[in-house]
């Protein structure tokens, strides 16, 4: 729609023209970055896509031996399977409830005292860059063998996540109504209540949901620590190569995950902050008593929802309870075990294995962040309106979630043989599946009403999209890339089951040989690593929202 | 912000440069599977419960190697026992070094052979390993017979020393392992060994030389923490398997190798130069004291030939057992 601009007189140009935004140096800076490193990794992996032709019939052997899926005594699978759930969901529930006030306090916009904001950022990031492998084996001494060590261990871990991803939520509010709440005298706990707590709800409850997800299968790591539940049984299955068996359990898990991403599904459905737009009036209905809101849908769904999780919670809690008498008897052994921590060894081993694991992490994030962007606008409807297509999509990201990296891994390595490529191929799909994840969610939250506007003036379904969605999505694609380098990083454990070294494999070395002071070693690179990157986004938030 | 860009570019502009020159460290000789002129050889070791340094300590014995066989030797060290099998099943491991249960298990998918075990002393025979069964010192325990309906820690499932001979020697005491006692899978040897101690269990059942030097060397437990209940027979050590694709003369040369060097005369060959260390005691006078080389993961004597037929007590413990882990396809 050209339109030839008559020339405008003097006085109009005085009131600036409105001009798209200079485009922020983040904005083309980080993807730069990850470019860089992938060049680079992309040589130093020796990435050899004809290996991968040859090794085809490798693959279709390996998977024929997986097939057909045994499931042994399903009732023993289903019972172990909630085991994990339960631990799961009371670690999920634990870091939830203490990411509230973390999160609150290390948002930018926490009014309080600026070292109880560092304090809180600190630990946020120490416990996100800990791997829960680590907290496991201290929490094992001092609660014992036990479900309680394993949930306690996830709750440590999640907090690091939930709490970073609750603040950035809260930072992308707009402060409008906290403003406005704030001028009438409103105390900061109730300003917190009134207004940013509801408003941002919706992603909370997508985020949380989502570190649920990420338990599930974590807890198949954390069986070892004598936690139960379906991590003994799918490791002792892929260790002794009885692929058939851990076929079976892998179905169930992904029949877990399906059914908790529908649950995702309909809850941000209920609860989105745009759901209800044009459909229903946002007005509470009349009450008695005038200052007290009355019920709508919304309302009514919050708080519904939020009692079935409370129950949840407190079963799940329940569930894993451990023995208090034993808690005074440990008190020691946890000390003696800390105290093996230090000195902190930094040696070359360590040095080599975060180098190697900071440039898979980095090159798989490129690769997932490409490959997770193309579902994530397949699947939500912004270009292609084809249900069945997003719907399938959905579908098979879950399924690729539900396959542990260890199963990739075992197959690019009957591909490749070992070494790094096998290695960055298994952590290249972990990081798609992740990077979809983030961006379908993030691409849904786009408020419509811009988008309508846009598609009211004319505007075809790219160039709303082009215009209307992908500026509002910028600043989320680069805070969840960068997220997902982060998690990566952890992730690329399965680094050491193809030989292709990492940081992972010298942490399980070091705590399998009793050698902790290389384990607080690996610990202080990770925590600097993982602070850098959250420095890194941290100044990207800065420039683009 | 004018430092970010340049950090940038710069980071850009060397990765151009370093990945313009020269092959990448991680580049293979174009050596498809199963070849029947190899002209390289991979080496994979899997971390054993007794092992450390890996990387570094096998470099002596591939050094041996490569002077054996004239080919270049590349070594993967690699947690998982089922990466390094699957890698075989495809022909795309050579040589690998693991646990006697792992070789148990890939004799039944893989084209390999034992060839050669650990040695760790002059004496043959002497990488045989053992599991013991192991309670708090002054416990009422003083038999086996004593632990039915109480908790016992084991390491996992798949660990010969850590489950599935203690199983075999409950079974053969008239335990049920399954029924008869509560069975709580700590994770790793050390921690069964711990949790022991802070009374999560009764017993624990792990790899001898846990409770006989590391876990007093490393003063996690003091001599007379612990009283042993139970000692299994000898389990075969450490086996270092080869691929049967392999050309006879590449396996003869590996097998040369193995026989021809022991951990001292290697230091005299010039495997390890600049990184001798003194024999120790143990290895008697004829050693003691002399410079030597890590020899593998456990820092063995030697690595002793080795047949199928070293392994049937591994067969013999599944037979008894019946253990799910013990599975053939």
């Amino acid at each position: 729609m050209s339109v030839t601009t008559p020339s405008r007189p003097v006085a109009v140009t005085r009131e600036r023209e409105p001009r798209p935004p200079r485009a922020a140096a983040a904005t083309w800076l980080i993807p730069l970055g990850y470019l860089a490193v992938s060049v680079f990794g992309v040589w130093w992996i020796a990435i050899d896509l004809t290996a991968l032709q040859d090794g085809a019939g490798d693959i279709a052997r390996l998977l024929e031996r997986m097939l057909p899926p045994e499931f042994g005594s399903l009732s023993e699978l289903v019972t172990l399977v909630l085991e994990t759930l339960w631990i799961a969901l009371a670690g999920t529930g634990v870091a939830t409830v203490v990411s509230l006030p973390l999160a609150a306090a290390a948002s930018r916009n926490f009014t309080g005292p600026r070292s109880v904001q560092w304090l809180v950022r600190g630990i946020i990031v120490v416990t996100r860059a800990v791997p829960s492998l680590v907290f496991a084996i201290v929490f094992v001494r001092i609660f014992g063998l036990g479900p309680f060590a394993g949930a306690l261990a996830i709750a440590f871990h999640s907090v690091g996540m939930i709490a970073k991803m609750m603040a950035d939520v809260f930072e992308e509010l707009t402060p409008a109504p906290r403003e406005a709440i704030g001028a009438v005298g409103a105390s900061r706990f109730q300003n917190f209540t009134a207004t940013t707590l509801p408003r941002s709800l919706p992603a909370i409850s997508s985020l949380v949901l989502y570190r649920l997800d990420i338990n599930i299968r974590a807890s198949a790591v954390l069986g070892l620590v004598g936690a139960g539940g379906i991590g003994v049984a799918l490791q002792t299955a892929i260790g002794s190569l009885n692929y058939q068996q851990a076929a079976g359990i892998i179905v169930v898990i992904g029949l877990l995950l399906l059914a908790l991403e529908l649950v995702s599904f309909l809850v941000q459905r209920a609860v989105a902050e745009h759901a209800q737009d044009g459909v229903t009036s946002e007005l509470y209905r009349r009450t008695a008593d005038p200052i007290r809101p009355g019920w709508n849908r919304a309302r009514l769904l919050r708080t519904g929802g939020a009692l079935i999780a409370a129950g949840a919670l407190l079963y799940a809690l329940t569930q894993v309870s451990f023995d208090p008498s034993r808690l005074g008897r440990s008190w020691q052994a946890a000390v003696d075990l800390v105290t093996g921590f230090f000195p902190p060894v930094i040696d070359s081993a360590v040095l080599t294995g975060i180098f190697e694991s900071v440039v898979m992490a980095l090159t798989a994030t490129t690769v997932g962040v490409v490959i997770g962007l193309v579902i994530a606008i397949l699947s939500t409807g912004h270009v292609v309106r084809f249900a069945p297509l997003s719907f399938a999509l959905r579908v098979l990201v879950v399924l690729m979630r539900s396959v542990p990296d260890v199963i990739y891994a075992l197959v690019f390595v009957a591909a490749l043989g070992l070494g790094p490529f096998a290695g960055f191929l298994a952590l290249s799909i972990s990081c798609t599946a992740l990077a979809a994840k983030f961006f379908t969610d993030a691409l849904q939250g786009v408020d419509p009403g811009p988008l309508r506007a846009l598609e009211a003036t004319g505007a075809s379904r790219l160039q709303v999209f082009v215009s209307g969605v992908w500026p509002r999505f910028v600043p989320s694609l680069i805070g969840n890339s960068l997220f997902t380098s982060d998690l990566a990083l952890r992730e690329s454990a399965v680094l050491g089951i193809v030989g292709a070294g990492g940081i992972g494999f010298v942490l399980q070395e070091s705590v399998a040989s009793l050698d902790y002071g290389t384990t607080a070693g690996v610990l202080i690179c990770l925590v600097v690593v993982v602070v850098a990157l959250e420095a890194v986004a941290r100044w990207a938030r800065t420039r683009v929202i | 912000m004018r430092l970010a860009p340049t950090l940038t570019f710069g980071l850009a502009a060397l990765a151009l440069v370093v990945s313009g020159c020269g092959e990448s460290p991680n580049a293979r000789a174009d050596d498809s599977s199963g070849s029947a002129d190899p002209s390289e050889l991979v080496f994979a070791v899997v971390p054993t419960d007794n092992s450390e340094d890996l990387e570094k300590s096998f470099e002596p014995v591939v050094a041996a190697i490569e002077e054996e066989t004239g080919l270049p030797v590349s070594v993967e060290t690699v947690s998982s026992n089922s990466g390094v099998i699957e890698a075989q099943v495809a022909e795309r491991v050579d040589v690998a070094v693991y646990g006697a249960f792992s070789y148990y298990l890939a004799r039944d998918v893989a084209d390999i052979s034992p060839l050669a075990m650990d040695q760790l002393t002059p004496e043959p025979g002497s990488g045989t390993v053992y599991s013991v069964g192991v309670v708090k010192a002054g416990s009422d325990i003083t038999s086996v017979d004593d632990l039915r309906g109480g908790d016992v820690c084991f390491t996992d499932p798949a660990s010969t020393t850590g489950y599935l001979a203690p199983t075999a020697g409950l079974i053969e005491a008239g335990i049920d392992p399954e029924k008869d006692i509560n069975p709580v899978f700590a994770g790793s040897h050390d921690t069964a060994v711990t949790q022991m101690l802070a009374g999560d269990c009764d017993a624990a059942f792990v790899a001898s030389t846990f409770v006989d030097e590391i876990l007093p060397a490393k003063g996690v437990i003091k001599d007379g923490d612990v009283t042993k209940i139970w000692t299994s027979d000898g389990l075969p050590g450490t086996p270092m398997v080869v691929g049967d694709w392999l050309p006879q003369d590449v396996q003869d040369g590996v097998a040369a190798a193995m026989q021809k060097y022991n951990s001292v005369s290697a230091a005299e060959g010039g495997m390890c130069e600049g990184a001798e260390q003194p024999a120790p005691d143990l290895w008697g006078e004829e050693y003691a004291g002399k410079p030597s080389c890590m020899w593998g993961g456990t820092g063995a004597f030697a690595f002793e030939p080795a047949t199928d037929a070293d392994y049937d007590s591994i067969r013999d413990i599944c037979e008894t057992t019946q253990a799910d882990v013990c599975r053939e396809e």
